[in-house]
């Protein structure tokens, strides 16, 4: 009876051990966070609300003669009124969505499909096969961009070259000179309406699937291997035919696994900037801009800190709408799947 | 080799002796460390000229140690203004005079016409004036830089002379690669008489000739395009070294490589003129600047004389093409003497603020060349955006 | 009874010799050798496709000219190896040589990864195995960090950088942003920014967020039987997590050790921005030096020969660890 008024010294030291344990641990995390992470993200939004130029760098938010122009900078981006041209935020907001989406959705049935084939049961060469797709994502990007850029050039690119030795195989004797990264008109001209899309966007597709269907075959073979043989026994003792088999049993089992993956491979895509840059720079006429090289562009060589500040609240808004839409997508399907 | 060398040496050697003596002082004076930064291209000629140079530098001036960065032509800038900004950045950098004007206006470089008085005989007013703003001088001048046209002899004999010439040979199918961009236009304006600065800076290109050249150019890209012919020069250096074209045109910065590759074979003329007169294209001037947080800059200043002085600067011209702002150079090169013909008629480049104008409004040049709106429409747009 | 296989069988030789099972998987499914074949095509066809940059990058490596080939090559048509001779002796117009280069990409990717490794398997621990109060709040502000393009916290962590800076004021020390030199004196001996140490701690802001994130995800998935047995025996928290978690994890830890170390090793625009001393220059960036502004003066053999240099370690880590990374990284972002 006595002990309820006088609590044990030593559990009490224990439960505060208990209560204190999980912080303790957390500590050297947010400790180098608050300092590299936290402490930049605050100023960022701080210089957003200024006019912070190249003169204001020596002393930063203390430089006098600092401006603080309020909103200004949110809605010089929002509604064009930056000094840059061809640059609207919504077409650019819209294509990045695009390019991402339109990506992934090549990516990840032709990852799915080329991993089916590896895993053939009995089919020769298998180890080399899965070594050999794996190189794309092996290549530095730089190097692959520079190296597609090449290849998509007018004059010496491997592509109008192997067009023209197709044409030539059809009986045209011209050389295909076609100006992939250059050209202005749009081959479809109502996709995308509030930008069409230039013959750049579908060469970037080109080059950007050949180093993203790997990544997706990488992740199907894992997932595909995990799936039990007698399945597909028990089907085919049932009669049902190979293409039933792969929409009825690989497909969903397969959906735990990629769908992760192809989250994965939206953000990749939205975010990606090396690629981007070296290939196209940002497209004619920052036509295949995308939010992160325009980001790249205002900081490095307009020097806008304060609207390149106010960018990157926006795409961070931007992003945290898109984890909160997949967060929910993915916890969708794991409710499906249990 | 050997024999040059040893000439360079004694020649060095007795330049050294002369300018302790014009400078009163002795010796080298530089001391310390300076460090400069440089755009040359990876593996150019002028890259492996500098280096040459550099070498030299180490026995005429042993008290001091010159450190060199190499930045990319299309950063250098960038990094330069970011770096002297945050409290560092190098000693002096070479570069063009393209911002000079909004460079020093921004405080990034360092007023020297104090510590450079009296020691820029050498060097010809015109490069002087390409280093200064408003009177104060802000740069060591190196060379002058304007474009050409350069041709290949094999394939051409005489170099087309005016803008019909150009265009009817052109229409021959003579492959021609052309630099267009707003840069490079500018020579062309000067061809058909267009002006597009007044004395007040006022933009005046709806007046004139500018719209002529414009529509002009355009008639050769469509063709360019046609032939799949280049149209920049960094497209056009394969084809043109290697005899698939005639004709390039481009800055003398580009000199050296071409003649590696045609020797005797290369051949320059001026930009052709036109029915408006000659042409017209930018004078730039290449220069060292200094760096306001510099604390070596008298060493810097020594290092910048003795690298655009007579021996550097020959070194410069023979091996990578540089036209000489040091008027004690001997000019024995036709090539050379030819480049200094052609720009006489060239336009110094302004320094001023308005400048930037032209570099805003005129450089959209695709919505002419490749979204078919009409010269004379694009011209008068963009002079009112300019004037706004 | 006669099993029915055999009936299946026709008599003509071709026709045999085409369906002949070539699985050798006693009890599976069978593979006809013309459907073998079919698959050979496509799989050969696939590899055309995922080896032809490649082999442009190699043939290009292994050429003597500095310019573009006008023709497709695709096949070395010299085995030329002056590029890769120029680029181990000057690697770039800087006076770095080759191996301080190699040595400072491995330092940077080596020192970034372990570091962020060690902070962060703390941290994934206290998120995976405690509940406490503010655990939501807290994980949504360790993750959140991964949603901003690295470039928008380039210009703060530049000028935090920036502003710890050692000078020589002609005979005293001064360490800013504590103290600093009158004006006009003062020779910066050392700035953080302007070096890998600099790089390194900013490069440390997006590595953090992912190594917690990939770990969480693995830790999740560990069952805790082993926790709690121990803690019936009377271990406490520390015990727990050093000498039974740490050790269980450890393959994951390598993983993800891995996979921070090939992202940082790509990585140049950081140090591109901070960095203006050659010595302290890496192998990723030497290889942006080399583009620059016209593709006329890439020296492209060297080019290509720096970008297989650049290639070969991680292409050697992927292949001998492809299965270990695959899983490494479903595991985290499955859960996560």
């Amino acid at each position: 009876m006595a002990s309820t008024s006088m609590i044990d010294p030593v559990k009490r030291r224990s439960d505060f051990r208990k209560v204190v344990t999980p912080y303790l641990y957390l500590v050297p995390a947010f400790l180098v966070m608050s300092v590299i992470t936290f402490y930049p993200l605050i100023y960022q939004v701080i210089v957003s609300f200024t006019d912070f130029q190249t003169k204001d760098l020596l002393r930063g938010l203390a430089s006098e003669n600092l401006n603080q122009v309020g909103v200004q900078n949110y809605v010089d981006i929002l509604t064009g009124g930056l000094p840059v041209q061809n640059f609207e935020f919504f077409r650019v907001l819209t294509y990045n969505l695009w390019w991402a989406i339109t990506n992934v959705a090549l990516h990840v049935p032709a990852g799915i499909v080329i991993a089916v084939l590896l895993n053939t049961p009995g089919l020769w060469l298998k180890r080399i096969y899965r070594s050999l797709y794996i190189l794309p994502i092996v290549v530095p990007p730089l190097v692959v961009a520079t190296v597609w850029r090449n290849i998509f050039d007018e004059q010496y690119g491997a592509m109008n070259q192997f067009l023209t030795n197709v044409g030539m195989l059809f009986g045209s004797i011209d050389p295909v000179r076609i100006r992939w990264l250059e050209d202005f008109t749009p081959p479809i001209p109502w996709l995308l309406p509030n930008g069409p899309l230039t013959l750049a966007y579908y060469a970037m597709m080109i080059a950007n699937f050949w180093l993203g269907w790997p990544f997706m075959t990488l992740v199907a073979t894992g997932a595909l291997q995990s799936i039990p043989k007698d399945l597909y026994e028990a089907a085919s003792i049932d009669g049902a035919s190979g293409y039933q088999q792969f929409r009825n049993i690989t497909v969903p089992l397969l959906r735990p696994a990629m769908i992760p993956a192809a989250i994965y491979g939206f953000t990749l895509s939205f975010n990606l900037f090396n690629f981007v840059y070296f290939m196209t720079g940002g497209g004619p006429a920052r036509s295949t801009e995308i939010l992160v090289t325009f980001a790249y562009d205002l900081v490095r060589n307009l020097r806008l800190y304060g609207a390149a500040a106010a960018f990157s609240v926006i795409v961070f808004f931007v992003a945290m709408v898109i984890f909160l839409i997949t967060n929910r997508l993915t916890k969708a399907t794991e409710n499906i799947v249990e | 080799m050997k024999k040059q060398f040893n000439l360079l040496i004694s020649l060095i050697l007795i330049s050294a002796f002369v300018l302790t003596a014009c400078g009163g002082g002795s010796g080298s004076t530089a001391t310390g460390e300076v460090t400069f930064w440089h755009a040359y291209a990876t593996g150019s000629a002028e890259e492996a000229a500098l280096t040459a140079i550099l070498e030299q530098a180490k026995t005429d001036m042993p008290n001091v140690t010159i450190n060199v960065l190499q930045v990319p032509f299309n950063d250098i800038y960038n990094k330069y203004r970011t770096d002297v900004a945050s409290g560092g950045g190098p000693d002096m950098f070479i570069a063009p005079n393209d911002s000079l004007g909004d460079d020093a206006r921004a405080g990034l470089l360092a007023d020297i016409t104090e510590l450079a008085s009296g020691k820029l005989g050498d060097y010809s007013q015109l490069s002087i004036d390409g280093m200064s703003v408003e009177g104060k001088l802000y740069g060591v001048p190196e060379s002058l830089k304007a474009v050409a046209l350069w041709y290949n002899k094999d394939l051409i004999d005489t170099p087309p002379a005016t803008t019909d010439d150009l265009k009817a040979l052109m229409e021959g199918g003579t492959p021609v690669s052309l630099s267009y961009g707003c840069y490079h236009h500018y020579g062309f304006f000067g061809s058909f008489g267009g002006e597009v600065f007044d004395d007040s800076w006022k933009v005046i290109a709806d007046q004139g000739g500018v719209a002529d050249a414009m529509s002009y150019l355009n008639d050769l890209y469509q063709i360019s395009v046609a032939n799949g012919w280049p149209k920049n020069d960094s497209d056009g250096l394969a084809p043109f070294t290697e005899g698939q074209m005639a004709i390039i045109t481009n800055g003398n910065w580009a000199m050296g490589d071409y003649r590696k590759a045609l020797g005797d074979k290369l051949g320059v003329a001026p930009l052709p003129s036109g029915p408006g007169g000659a042409a017209t294209p930018f004078l730039g001037v290449d220069g060292f600047y200094f760096n306001p947080n510099s604390t070596n800059l008298e060493s810097a200043l020594e290092v910048a004389l003795y690298l655009t002085g007579k021996d550097a600067q020959t070194a410069m011209m023979n091996d990578a093409g540089h036209v000489p702002a040091n008027t004690t150079v001997e000019v024995t090169d036709p090539l050379i003497q030819s480049l200094l013909d052609a720009f006489e008629t060239a336009y110094v480049r302004p320094q001023v603020p308005q400048l930037g104008n032209y570099w805003s409004n005129f450089c959209g040049t695709d919505q002419v060349f490749e979204a078919g709106v009409p010269a004379a429409d694009w011209v008068a747009e963009a002079t009112a955006n300019a004037n706004k | 009874m006669a099993t029915y296989t055999e009936s299946k069988q026709s008599k003509n030789p071709i026709v045999r010799f085409l369906t002949m099972n070539t699985s050798r998987e006693v009890g599976g499914r069978e593979l006809p050798l013309w459907r073998q074949l079919v698959l050979q095509v496509l799989c050969i066809a696939i590899a055309a496709e995922v080896l032809f940059p490649i082999m442009y990058i190699i043939t290009l490596s292994f050429s003597s000219r500095e310019t573009r080939p006008s023709s497709l090559e695709l096949f070395p048509k010299e085995l030329s190896l002056t590029a890769y001779k120029q680029v181990i002796d000057r690697p770039t117009a800087n006076p770095v040589t080759f191996i301080e280069l190699l040595r400072n990409s491995f330092l940077l990717s080596v020192g970034v990864g372990l570091s962020s490794l060690m902070v962060a398997v703390l941290a994934a621990y206290a998120f995976s195995r405690f509940k406490f109060k503010l655990r939501q709040v807290l994980m949504v502000l360790v993750f959140v960090p991964l949603l901003i393009p690295a470039i928008g916290l380039s210009t703060p962590l530049y000028l935090l950088m920036n502003s710890f800076r050692i000078a020589d004021c002609g005979g005293a020390i001064a360490i800013s942003p504590f103290a600093s030199c009158a004006q006009g004196l003062g020779r910066v001996m050392f700035n953080l920014r302007d070096s890998l140490w600099g790089v390194g701690i900013a490069m440390i802001s997006t590595a953090l967020p992912f190594a917690v994130w990939n770990l969480k995800g693995y830790l999740d998935t560990i069952p805790r039987e082993l926790e709690e047995a121990a803690a019936i025996d009377g271990a406490d928290t520390n015990q727990i997590f050093f000498q039974i978690v740490l050790p269980l994890a450890l393959p994951q830890l390598a993983v993800t050790f891995f996979l921070g170390f090939i992202g940082h090793w790509q990585e140049f625009a950081l140090p591109w921005l901070f960095l203006t001393q050659p010595e302290s220059y890496t192998l990723s960036m030497t290889l942006y030096n080399m583009t620059g502004q016209y593709a006329n003066s890439v020296p492209w053999n060297r080019f290509a020969a720096m970008a297989v240099i650049v290639a070969l370690p991680v292409a050697i880590t992927y292949i001998a660890l492809q299965k270990q990374i695959v899983s490494g990284l479903t595991s985290g972002s499955v859960k996560g």
